[in-house]
């Protein structure tokens, strides 16, 4: 193995959605705050105080409703378009302190930076310090920064950043001595590491891995022999060996899922297709946008998980096209013509979607002998006009069947969003 | 008698022709001839199928006003023409720093007379430092507020520019936060739309 010098930081914007409703509506600053999912479902972000309380990811409302009132807590619906503008600030100030190639977005607040580079002009944690500080002052957000010599030591870091308050936001593994790091990793449960999830815990477990310190001792052979190469890996890069690089483009995507829960159950086939045909034409422009075909298309719904007075309808059907395509009319005729086949009647359907899946880049299709080229071509014509449009006036503008007409009986309930501070109808108010 | 086949005009024989135009001879200085073949050449006559395709040209989304450096008198055809190099871009002019730049609206008449008035909107920099005198958005007690920052020594306070209004002197326990330092305003003048 080559001698590396690598080192790589981790920022990770504390409680991202609570912190950016924070900045906006300081009275709930220090206070208990809950964002719903979609459909006000379930909690998908916590303040710090609100996981004191013990609350959990993921935990359905109504489960939440006496600790609500006894706590006094604040919930919110999420406000995905106040996140994402935030978002795109954080990478922004990050992208100040490296080169492109030294970032990677990995969600939307999360980022890898290579500081490999700057080791040697900079003291890192005081660099970290410096990022934290900007990132703090101008936008308002409260980050962590971890920093180890591989991905996966970064992203221990930075859990290790979070919990340890006195170490002020920034974990440093790379400058920390071998005892301290001891340390610390024989009191974190191996199951928070980058990459392992539960069934893998539960396992290592079982040989009596129970703390990332029992993980960083045992020996790679075993865990290769007794799990995968993957966890090999995992293992490898927390011996700071690194094995996984910043990676500038996403990778081409495999599949893309449009599906949303309805804001209450419904009842009609007709309503159903509505819904279906949005989910069709959200998935087929981001599906144009990464210029893909798709070859095969999957529909599903499903009633309510959660409604234990009804049993669970859940059914899916999937059709593969003798071409694959990314015409949106074609599509959608297909989605709608699937939920007739998955539609029974007396059934309280909560949610429904497309898969598109089988991508394939468009450059590089070749079409068969039989393909009539100039319905393909008319058909690429009439998408680009539909995508044109929507550029120019807006993605509500034009759209197939009633299913972008407001007040839709299946539209989304979110019944405690706040302000997208953002636009000009909605901006922020000063005293 | 034969007739004499050999000699004179033949169709097609000859120079061609380059200018779609009568021409004529003229005698020119031979010190001349570079820079008159070169004015010729550049003066060929493009006809209109020497354009090989027209292109549509993309609407942009937003609008350039241009900036005329020179003071145009009126009636006079622009002499100013060969001075309009810039064009004012609103967001270039009000926005020093993007990522760090929001905008919020005014709900008070405490500043009225500095100019900032209700529904005004006021373009705010976190990334700036507030100094004395500046106009900021504080935040006192969870709550937000614009104000004309005062710093006198290590102490600091908040002025109203409004006589109804009372100054924010803070007691101990309250703590000062600025949110951002308001670096524009941006007032409607008509009212009425």
């Amino acid at each position: 193995m080559e001698n590396q010098n690598k080192i790589f930081a981790l920022v990770d914007i504390n409680n991202c959605y609570v912190s950016c409703e924070r900045v906006f509506n300081p009275s709930l600053n220090n206070k208990p705050v809950i964002v719903l999912s979609n459909n006000d479902g379930c909690a998908v972000a916590r303040s710090q105080e609100v996981k004191d309380l013990g609350i959990k990811m993921g935990v359905p409302l109504f489960q939440l409703k006496d600790l609500i009132e006894q706590h006094n807590i604040t919930v919110l619906s999420s406000n995905y378009a106040l996140y994402a503008e935030m978002s795109r600030r954080f990478i922004k100030v990050l992208a100040e302190f490296v080169t492109p190639q030294e970032q990677e977005i990995y969600s939307i607040d999360e980022c890898f930076l290579d500081l490999a580079a700057y080791a040697s002009n900079y003291d890192l944690t005081a660099y970290a310090h410096l990022i934290l500080d900007r990132l703090s002052r101008w936008l308002g957000l409260p980050a962590c920064i971890g920093i180890g010599r591989t991905k996966t030591e970064a992203k221990l870091a930075n859990h290790i950043a979070k919990k340890n308050s006195y170490l002020k936001g920034v974990c440093n593994l790379v400058s920390m001595d071998y005892c301290s790091i001891e340390g610390l990793y024989q009191f974190i449960e191996v199951g928070e590491v980058w990459g392992i999830g539960r069934k893998h815990t539960k396992k290592l477990n079982s040989l009596s891995i129970n703390t990332v310190l029992d993980f960083v001792c045992a020996s790679p052979l075993m865990i290769k022999d007794q799990f995968s190469i993957v966890m090999h890996r995992t293992l490898l890069e927390l011996q700071g060996i690194s094995c996984i690089e910043i990676e500038q483009s996403p990778k081409a995507k495999k599949q893309i899922i449009a599906s949303r829960s309805f804001g209450q159950k419904v009842y009609s086939c007709e309503d159903l297709k509505e819904a279906i045909t949005l989910y069709v034409q959200d998935a087929v422009s981001r599906l144009r946008s990464e210029n893909l075909l798709c070859g095969c298309i999957i529909s599903f719904v499903q009633s309510n998980p959660f409604d234990s007075s009804e049993p669970f309808y859940n059914k899916s059907l999937s059709y593969a096209l003798p071409d694959p395509s990314d015409n949106i009319l074609l599509l959608s005729k297909i989605a709608t013509s699937m939920v007739d086949q998955l539609y029974q009647k007396n059934i309280g359907y909560k949610k429904c979607g497309v898969i598109l899946t089988c991508l394939e880049p468009k450059a590089t299709h070749i079409y068969d002998l039989f393909t009539e080229m100039n319905k393909i071509e008319s058909s690429n014509k009439l998408m680009d006009s539909l995508d044109d449009i929507q550029n120019k006036f807006g993605k509500k503008k034009i759209g197939l069947g009633a299913s972008m007409l407001p007040d839709r009986n299946w539209n989304m309930s979110r019944n405690k969003l706040s302000p997208n501070y953002f636009k000009w109808d909605q901006l922020m108010s000063v005293k | 008698m034969y007739e004499n086949r050999k000699g004179g005009y033949r169709e097609g024989a000859g120079r061609k022709a380059i200018y779609n135009e009568p021409t004529k001879t003229m005698r020119v200085p031979i010190s001349c001839i570079v820079e008159i073949k070169k004015f010729l050449a550049d003066h060929k006559k493009t006809t209109f199928n020497d354009i090989a395709s027209i292109t549509l040209i993309n609407p942009l989304t937003f609008k350039r006003i241009p900036l005329a450096l020179e003071k145009v008198a009126a009636g006079f055809p622009s002499p100013a023409q060969d001075y309009i190099d810039k064009t004012l871009d609103m967001n270039e002019h009000l926005v020093k720093n993007e990522a760090a730049t929001f905008v919020v609206k005014v709900a008070s008449l405490s500043m009225r007379d500095a100019g900032i008035e209700i529904d005004d909107e006021l373009i705010v920099d976190r990334s700036l430092e507030a100094k004395h005198e500046d106009i900021v958005i504080a935040l006192i007690d969870n709550d937000f507020t614009v104000k004309r920052l005062m710093v006198e020594g290590d102490k600091c306070w908040l002025k109203a520019e409004n006589s109804d209004y009372d100054d924010i002197h803070l007691n101990d326990c309250q703590e000062l936060l600025i949110w951002g330092v308001v670096t524009f305003v941006i007032k409607p003048f008509r009212k009425h739309k």
